[in-house]
């Protein structure tokens, strides 16, 4: 036991003291931190589950359909397109989706239709270089509605007019199906990493898809 | 007379101990800690208006030159630009921080993990996971909200995770203005990782409009991460309250938002179908002039928390 004489005088304050409150301050800081990243983290899932699932109404050319809200409307097309809209934020390139109305063929409407359609791209290779069919569904079912379903891919060599870009693989797929005035071609082209994304709001078009 | 150690060497305080948000602190660590960085402030200045300067004739010359590259020579020139912005600020802060110098190996291994961490989940994370920015058309107030929420938050808290959970538990953070120094070098690396990813992507740029782009974003993100710096640097030598930081991440994070969101607000002069019209001269003015007030601002504030430091080594 030492001596009262030769003991240290007892710290007020000592180093030691405040860097373990400054530890344990720092500890609240980083939770703190922490939880409000992740809070931020939630509400900007919250905006994107918003953001998809707003959908704007087109009516006209003789059906109505609900499409994403923030994709832009091209207003000037020719035959057979009868509608067409593009997310021009998507990147490297733009989603894409028509609408496309063609006359009814007296004999297997849908497969006369598509067969003229994949004869069209394979022979367009300005706009559809690569044009190769991935898969074909003849009797799907899509809202009800029986419909011919094919996908397929094809290399965009534009893919950005303001920009010197590296050509883009597409993947898209098509909803073929008879209606009163003809054969509708539902259409989706998108670069291949935001494909995944699109096909859901793809297919949510094609089921808001009504013919008046 | 009460016995008190100073909160960082730990040595007895002889005297009337010197107190800095709530702790005790000896003449010379108060002195340290309020010294003010003339090196970081000169790099970022030179930095800055040299970048834009340099950028700014570049641009023209590319656009009246239109020099013909294809393929790697195009990357590689990308790349090299890419690195530019960088480059510039941390050569000026190595001539410039002669006195005292910061371990420039601790700079630079900042701004390698803010570049590793930008690569391996800051740009993954906003753009696979949450597919940002595609939906942020659906409307200018998801716009504005998503770069705030998503894009702003996710690139500002890992720049602090950069910072904070390394050099700041170090001897080495013993100033409050290294905090601006090291969010500053995090931000570069996150940014410079943002633009190499642009250039490889595209596999080369339009280097007129290109340049423009990689320097806006890096001058950006460095003030952003020069700003989460300063609150970093206070909270490691002043007891501030708990919500101090969080204050400081979703600052730098509203204004990370506000800039991606202005961005193309003031670059799109006309919004067509056929294509948009597109000045990335106004995005440059843009990212001078925020940096360039974020860094007033910072030194502002350091310079007044260094003045009323009576020990302080001063400007």
């Amino acid at each position: 036991m030492s001596e009262p004489s030769q003991m240290q005088e007892k710290p007020t304050v000592s180093a030691a003291q405040v860097r373990s409150r400054a530890r344990r301050r720092d500890r609240w800081v980083s939770w703190f931190v922490l939880g409000l990243f992740l809070l931020a983290l939630v509400v900007g899932a919250v905006l994107k589950t918003l953001a998809e699932s707003r959908s704007v109404e087109y009516r006209g050319d003789g059906f109505r359909l609900n499409y994403p809200a923030g994709w832009v409307r091209r207003t000037s097309l020719q035959p057979p397109y009868l509608f067409q809209v593009e997310d021009l934020g998507a990147a490297p390139t733009r989603t894409t989706v028509t609408v496309q109305r063609r006359p009814l063929p007296q004999h297997d409407p849908l497969g006369v239709v598509w067969r003229d359609l994949s004869i069209e791209r394979k022979s367009d290779g300005q706009h559809w270089a690569g044009y190769r069919e991935l898969s074909l569904e003849s009797n799907a079912q899509l809202d009800g509605r029986t419909v011919l379903h094919t996908t397929f891919a094809y290399v965009e060599m534009e893919p950005d007019p303001f920009q010197l870009s590296l050509p883009v693989v597409m993947h898209g797929e098509d909803y073929l199906f008879v209606g009163r005035a003809g054969v509708y071609i539902l259409t989706l082209t998108a670069a291949e990493e935001n494909y995944d994304r699109d096909r859901g709001l793809f297919l949510a078009l094609a089921r808001s898809f009504r013919e008046e | 007379m009460p016995y008190v150690e100073c909160c960082v060497c730990e040595k007895p305080i002889e005297g009337q101990a010197l107190e800095m948000g709530g702790r005790p602190y000896c003449p010379d660590c108060y002195a340290r800690v309020n010294r003010n960085r003339r090196s970081l402030w000169w790099a970022s200045l030179l930095g800055i208006g040299l970048l834009v300067a340099l950028v700014a004739l570049l641009s023209f010359l590319f656009g009246q030159i239109r020099p013909h590259l294809e393929g790697p020579a195009l990357t590689l020139t990308g790349v090299v630009l890419a690195l530019l912005p960088a480059l510039f600020w941390l050569a000026f802060f190595y001539l410039q921080d002669v006195r005292e110098p910061e371990p420039k190996w601790l700079v630079l291994g900042v701004f390698l993990l803010g570049a590793l961490l930008a690569r391996a989940v800051g740009l993954p994370l906003i753009e696979e996971v949450f597919g940002a920015p595609a939906w942020f058309s659906a409307g200018p107030v998801y716009h504005l909200l998503g770069a705030i929420f998503v894009t702003g938050f996710i690139n500002q808290f890992l720049i602090y995770a950069g910072v904070r959970y390394t050099v700041y538990n170090s001897a080495e953070f013993d100033e409050r203005v290294d905090g601006i120094l090291y969010g500053t070098a995090a931000a570069l690396g996150y940014a410079t990782m943002g633009n190499l990813e642009y250039v490889v992507r595209s596999g080369g740029l339009d280097l007129s409009v290109g340049i423009i782009r990689i320097a806006v974003s890096a001058l950006a993100m460095a003030s952003f991460g020069g700003l989460l710096g300063y609150f970093l640097g206070r909270c490691k030598f002043e007891d501030e309250p708990a919500w101090w930081m969080s204050t400081g991440l979703a600052l730098a994070a509203l204004l990370n938002g506000l800039f991606v969101f202005f961005w193309e607000e003031v670059t799109t002069t006309r919004v067509g179908l056929v294509g948009g019209g597109f000045n990335p001269w106004y995005g440059l003015l843009q990212g001078a002039v925020v940096a360039g007030l974020t860094f007033a601002l910072l030194y502002y504030l350091i310079y007044r928390l260094s003045r009323r430091a009576p020990q302080a080594g001063g400007l």
